[in-house]
């Protein structure tokens, strides 16, 4: 079996397989976790979140800037 | 060239009402890098009003975004009678422009109605622009009730980032 032979099989794998979906379960250690990150200084309204959308132009920009080297 | 702050803007000055919910919505709660999550489409949420939605609609018309619905262009006329049938129907509709910005317009949001989360957004600001965002909570519980596979990855990685940086700040 060739390469992309082996890489499809592993691919159509991967796509024969169950997908689980339906309502999640979160723990309460999560739900307090979003309650404190909802608390803090940063996140009340008027705070300035241009970084970002900043941060992710850049992510993106570097991302598509990347060339497979081998 | 059409950025998120200035269709926001656009949004404002026509007196549209909208909540940026999903991803998006997450990533400006996120209270350093390691829980930013790269996507390109943004969330908009939208009451079930025909007259809000094709305004909505004209603002991107303006400014040059296409609009699609599914697979096809959102038909035209574009009026009053195709957004009472977009809402009754909960159809997304995608705003795209040249320059990548993508944007779905959408009057659902799983398990919460539009004023509850409209009455209890955060407004944060983005190049000056005021961006309505729902509550972290209700995009979380939201994500939980969907539970698409897509929104089951991103709260299995969303709850590890915040575990481990609400960890960091303990030690």
């Amino acid at each position: 079996m060739s390469a992309v032979d082996s890489a499809r099989a592993v691919l159509d794998a991967h796509a024969r397989q169950t997908r689980e979906t339906g309502p999640v379960h979160l723990s309460d250690a999560y739900l307090r976790a979003v309650d404190r990150v909802e608390a803090l200084p940063d996140n009340c309204s008027g705070s300035d979140k241009t970084w970002v959308i900043r941060l992710v132009q850049e992510a993106t920009r570097v991302r598509s800037s990347l060339t497979r080297k081998r | 060239m059409v950025s998120f702050p200035s269709l926001v803007g656009a949004l404002h000055q026509r007196g549209v009402r909208f909540v940026l919910i999903g991803v998006w919505g997450a990533n400006f709660h996120a209270p350093d890098a390691s829980a930013v999550f790269t996507t390109l489409d943004y969330d908009l949420f939208l009451p079930p009003e025909a007259d809000n939605v094709l305004e909505a609609w004209r603002v991107c018309d303006d400014l040059g975004l296409s609009l699609r619905a599914g697979a096809e262009p959102l038909a035209t006329p574009r009026d009053h009678l195709l957004a009472a049938a977009v809402v009754e129907h909960c159809a997304v509709v995608r705003a795209t422009a040249v320059s990548g910005l993508t944007v779905d317009l959408t009057v659902v949001m799983t398990a919460f109605d539009f004023e509850q989360v409209w009455n209890e957004r955060r407004t944060f600001l983005v190049d000056e622009i005021e961006v309505p965002v729902a509550r972290l909570s209700h995009i979380i519980r939201s994500k939980a009730a969907a539970g698409r596979e897509k929104d089951r990855l991103f709260l299995a990685i969303h709850a590890e980032a915040l575990r481990q940086m609400l960890d960091g700040d303990e030690e």
